[in-house]
Order: structure tokens, then sequence, then C-alpha cells
């Protein structure tokens, strides 16, 4: 009798091979790898432009401060960038190659959800149909070693597209003279590694509709169905349904929170001052501050009801995660301003540890949906019927 | 070799098999025999460890299969129904999968699957499975059943997708098989079949065994002629008048008298000959008849 390891190893084997030799796959995952080189195209090229803005700026400060002078062209105490002036303080930051990867991190979601669910749609359902299940199962090998080996062939599968997919990525980068620093590189590391997960999670949802589905047709329907309510649809009324259950949010004051004063004389002044002041008035600071803190409370309560809605959304998870690594759209706000207030710069940058110790929830997610899915296929097929 | 003791298979409070006790012996060519639905298939996938028993235990080579499944899967090979390959493996590639889940050596598992698929006349056959015929896809079930050298071969409906030519050869290789001291477990509701193969028969009915023996110990049984009795049929061109024998223990005439079925204790066509040539009487034919394994199939589920 021939080891668990070996058994195992076996069916992993075979499902490995199975995969990348198999046509659908190998479409899909070349579509994938278009679109992902494409879409980092798209970002070496924003990065490349930032960095000649950025370059831009910093000879403009450079230039007002060997003359003196304020900056030319430049309102008092502020800089010109694309789409506006940043005002005085504004210390531009050369962008990151972390950049390159936002559009990437916007469709990974999209097409990892078609190659993870064209994986998994049939991989038990077809050997139902064509009834090598049964012959499979009549030689010695366990039925949970069957569906181990599928899953662990399936993510082995995932891990060198994904593998291969980023290596062209820097491959790409490196090729546009954008070299990532360490920090950077660790984060593309980390924007990899959250996205095979991903990949993971989709893969789980295929494999478990094809567990649950004998007819492989009902499992793809079944499959991208589960990812489309629980990815698209339950996110989208998590906010309405919260607002039916906690309300409307409190009413903004309608005094202004500022009023323009003129300026107060005091003893000394001479002459007096011309130019207006912002005044407070102490009851309308008081009415503020309760609408603030009221739409807080609000916000607090709302919160857990529309993220409980997305909690099953691997995409909802995989999009928190990137933009606390800089990467995605969320994370790109930062460099897309291009800098930022010299007083409100941190003295060094937050810890990789620190980053992702403040989306420890979304991590846990992410890890937990997949093992939820894959749970419910195991379960389903230890008691599948195989007459 | 194969034992049951009261085993149960219950599918939503319907019972498959239903206290089931059935022994076969080492070397055996055991048929077990039953309409569609009547538990045979069932049993077998309890046999070989594919599904458990509601109750009851089922050993194999003395095995607790439920207890042990997998040393029991690596004694035995096991032809399903309607048996299914992997559509983009060849049938090399196919059973190399399969013989991957045994202990062979590289070089023993390459020299075997060339073995089994000259076997099965499926030698040199390069092109993949999902091109197959049924006929030779059931060809290769055998080979893949083979594939480990089992000791008890488990064969369902064997011969269910084969032309006559692929039927003839199955039935060589059955005997070939048991010469060689296999002990082989045939589920079939095809009669024929199991009578040319099977040494014992067991016929399965709701779940039950209600008979098991050699062919010529049902067909006595059950065929409604006694052990010592024999049964004529003669034919004529003429109407045939009334017979007298001291041997005779029935005789029943057609409605013209030109057929007749005698009953008696010994073989006497050639006294019955004597005297249907005294009378004149011109025969078309006498043949003594020998019970079926129909008959005694029908018989047993008349009752």
């Amino acid at each position: 009798m021939t080891s668990n390891r070996n058994r195992l190893t076996n069916i992993v084997r075979k499902e490995f091979i199975d995969h990348i030799r198999s046509g659908k796959f190998i479409i899909v995952f070349l579509i994938f790898l278009l679109l992902s080189a494409y879409s980092l195209h798209g970002g070496i090229n924003m990065y490349h432009d930032a960095l000649d803005r950025y370059k831009e700026h910093i000879e403009r400060i450079e230039d007002a401060e060997d003359t003196g002078m304020p900056m030319p062209a430049i309102p008092p105490g502020a800089v010109h960038i694309e789409g506006g002036w940043i005002h005085e303080g504004w210390m531009p930051e050369r962008p990151s190659a972390l950049y390159a990867f936002m559009w990437m991190s916007e469709i990974m979601p999209v097409l990892g959800a078609i190659l993870a669910v064209v994986m998994g749609f049939d991989l038990i359902s077809k050997e139902r149909q064509d009834r090598t299940l049964k012959t499979l199962l009549s030689h010695p090998i366990y039925r949970d070693e069957i569906i181990n080996g599928k899953a662990i062939g399936g993510v082995l599968v995932i891990i060198v597209a994904i593998g291969m997919t980023f290596g062209i990525s820097l491959a790409m980068l490196l090729i546009s003279d954008i070299v990532p620093t360490i920090g950077e590189f660790v984060n593309i590391a980390l924007f990899g590694i959250i996205s095979v997960i991903l990949l993971v999670s989709f893969f789980s949802i295929g494999l478990m509709a094809s567990v649950l589905f004998k007819n492989s047709g009902s499992s793809i329907i079944f499959a991208f169905g589960i990812i489309l309510v629980i990815a698209l649809i339950l996110p989208a009324i998590g906010q309405p349904v919260a607002g039916m259950i906690i309300g409307d949010p409190p009413e903004i004051p309608e005094v202004p929170m500022f009023r323009i004063a003129p300026p107060p004389i005091q003893e000394g002044d001479d002459p007096p001052p011309e130019e207006p002041v912002f005044k407070i008035d102490p009851l309308v600071e008081k009415e503020w501050e309760e609408w603030h803190r009221a739409n807080e409370a609000h916000w607090d309560r709302k919160m857990p009801i529309t993220e409980a809605f997305a909690i099953l959304s691997p995409a909802t998870h995989f999009g928190e995660i990137s933009a606390e690594l800089d990467i995605g759209m969320g994370g790109m706000m930062g460099i897309m301003m291009g800098g930022g207030m010299v007083d409100d710069m941190p003295v060094e940058d937050p810890d990789i540890f620190d980053k992702l110790g403040a989306v420890w929830m979304n991590i846990l997610a992410l890890f937990v949906i997949p093992a939820i899915f894959f749970a419910i296929a195991y379960t389903k097929f230890m008691k599948l019927d195989i007459r | 070799m194969i034992r049951t003791e009261n085993l149960t298979k219950d599918y939503n409070g319907v019972k498959a098999v239903d206290g089931l006790n059935l022994e076969v012996e080492e070397g055996d060519i055991f048929g077990f025999l039953g309409p569609n639905g009547a538990g045979k298939s069932t049993t077998m996938l309890m046999l070989v460890g594919m599904i458990e028993p509601t109750h009851g235990k089922c050993f194999v080579n003395d095995i607790e299969v439920s207890k042990d499944p997998l040393s029991v899967k690596n004694i035995v090979g096991y032809l399903p129904e309607d048996i299914g390959f992997y559509s983009n493996m060849t049938a090399e590639e196919n059973l190399d999968y399969f013989a991957r889940f045994y202990k062979i050596e590289k070089s023993a598992r390459k020299k075997k699957i060339e073995e089994v698929l000259e076997l099965v006349n499926l030698g040199g056959v390069t092109k993949k499975a999902g091109q197959f015929s049924r006929g030779m896809n059931q060809r290769l079930g055998m080979a893949q059943a083979l594939i480990n050298d089992p000791k008890i071969l488990f064969l369902d409906e064997p011969t269910a997708n084969l032309d006559p030519e692929s039927v003839f050869q199955y039935r060589n290789l059955v005997k070939r098989l048991s010469d060689e001291g296999k002990t082989i477990f045939i589920v079939s509701h095809i009669l024929p079949e199991v009578s040319n193969v099977c040494k014992t028969i067991g016929i399965i009915k709701e779940g039950k065994l209600i008979a098991k023996g050699t062919l010529d110990e049902l067909k006595k049984e059950f065929s409604g002629i006694g052990e010592d009795q024999k049964q004529m049929i003669i034919e004529a061109f003429d109407p045939i008048p009334d017979l007298t024998h001291s041997d005779i223990l029935k005789i029943k005439y057609s409605e013209d008298r030109k057929r007749v079925v005698i009953e008696s204790t010994s073989d006497i066509r050639e006294d019955i000959s004597g005297i249907l040539l005294e009378k004149h009487i011109r025969m078309k034919g006498m043949k003594m008849h020998e019970p079926t394994l129909e008959e005694a199939f029908l018989s047993i589920y008349k009752e």
C-alpha cells in the first residue's frame, strides 16, 4: 500500500497537469496575463507622468530657494500641480513604483474570479458526469485525499499563474526603468500573496459548486451566481439596509461654522488691521460639535451593518488590504496628490507589520472565506452518493 | 474468501440490501443474479469498500471491509458497471494514474500496464480514452481491475457493452484468471452469461439472498423436475395415442395430440420410439429437456 503522501501527491500531480494542459485554463489565463500586462503598462505610464510632475515641483522649489523670491507664477503660499494649487508647506514626494500596480489591483478581482472559477467549477461534477469518480474510488484511496488533492493541485496552479503574472510585471517595471525599493518590493510581494488568496477564495467557490451539482453547466452558473451575490449584490445593498435600520444621518446645522467678522481693534493697534478675520460663535461651535458627535455615532452604528454585508466578499477584503499596501485606488490617493504637508508627514514610513496589523480583520477574512467554501465542499463530497 | 453477515444498506428508509448472509469460497467464480434494483451492485459496492453498510459486516480475505477499506482495495480489482475513464488521457496514462496508488515500482508498473493492455487487446492503442467505443472502454475497465494483480475480482455487468467476439474473449479471460486461483465475483442480470462462466450462483431478491448453489443444484431445485426425474418432449406429424410405461410419472398432451411432455423416473426414449413405430406414428422429434437457469430463475421469482 502506498503512503498517504504518495496517494495525495498522485492526485495533486494529475490535477496540476490537467489544469495546465486544459484548453479553457490556457485561454482564460492568457487573457488574464494580457490584461494584467496591459493594466500594468497603463500604470507604468501614469508612474512616469507622476515622476515628471515630481521633477517639475522639485525644480520650481529649488528655483524659488535659489532666488529667494516667491515661487514664480504661483500664488503666494501655493505651488501648482496638475489639477490645482497646493498650499505652502507642501512637500512633493517621489512617486512609488507601486503606482504601476494600481489598475492591476482593480482588475484582479474580476479576472481572478473568472480564472479561478473556470479552474474549479467542474473538478468533481465532471468526474461524476464521466463516471471516473467511481473508477478512482475503487482504488486504494480515501475520499478526502481526492478532494484535498484537487484543492492543492488547483492552489498550486494559482500560485504558478500569479507567480508568472508578477514575474512578468516585475520584468516590465525593470524594462521601464522603474526599480522598486526593498519596501516597495515587499509590498508587491504581499500584493502577490493576497492575490493568490483572492483567487483561492474564488476557486473554493468553484470547487464547492462542482461538488453540489452533478452537471457542470449548473455548477458554473451557481459559482458565478454566488460570487455575484457575495461580492456585488450584498455589499451594494448593505448601505441602504443599514440606512433603513439606523435611520437618516443627523441634519447638518443650518448656521455656518464660521463667519467673517471685522478685525477686532485692540489697544495699541495703529493703524487698525485691515483684513477681516474668521470668527467662530461659541454657540454655533457647540451646535457643530454636537452634530459631529451625532454624525460619528451614526456612522459607528452604520459601519458594522454595511461591513457585515460585505464580510463574505473576497474582493472587498482584497481592496482594503491593497489600499493599506499603497496599491489600488484607496492607497493611491496620497500618490495622486503627489506629496503631503510637511507637518503632517510621518517621520518614518509605517512598518509593514503596522500596515498589516491595521487590516488584520480583512486578512483573517480572506483566509476564512475560502476555508468556509472548502469546508462545505469537503463535507458534501464525503457524503456524496457514488452509486 | 468473501463473507457477509447480516449485511444491510438503507437508503432513505428503503432497504437496498436486507440482512444478506453470503459466503464465497476461494477460487470460485460466483455469479450474483437478480433483476435491476435487487441490491446486487449495492452489495458489491460494500464489498469493495466504496460505501459503508448501514448494519452488518462484510469480510474480504478475512478483512472487515468497513474497518480497513484500503487494505481490501489493495487486494481486489473492481470493474464498475458503465465504467468511465479520463477522456484526455490514453489507456496507458489512465492505467498509470491508477497504478500509482499501489506500491508498484516504476519499471514493474510499466510492464504490468503493457501486460494487462495486451490481455484485453488494447496494446499499442494510442488514442485518448475519450475516443474509445463503449466496448473498448469496458475492456480498459477490465485492464484497470487487473492492474494490481488482485486476489479477488469484482465485475459488475462485465459483458454489458461487449460485442460477441469480446464476450468470447472475456469468458476465456475469466476462466484463465480462475485457473490462476483468483476468486471472481460477477454481478449480472444476463442469465446466459452467468451460466456460462460461473461455478456458483446466488440469487438476490429485494436485498435478500433467496437461493445459492451450483448451476445444476439451482436448476434441479427450482425447475420443478426432481433430481431423479427425466423430462422428454416428443413431437409427431400424426396425433399421438395414449402412451403407457411403468416409469412414467406424468404425461401431458397438446390439444392436437401432436406434442407430448413426459416426466419419468428414467430415460425411456427408446421404449417410447418403439411404441410409436409399432403404431405407425411418424415422429418429428424426441429430446430430453434439460432444465435451464432461466426456468429456475423465473420459478424463484414467481414464488
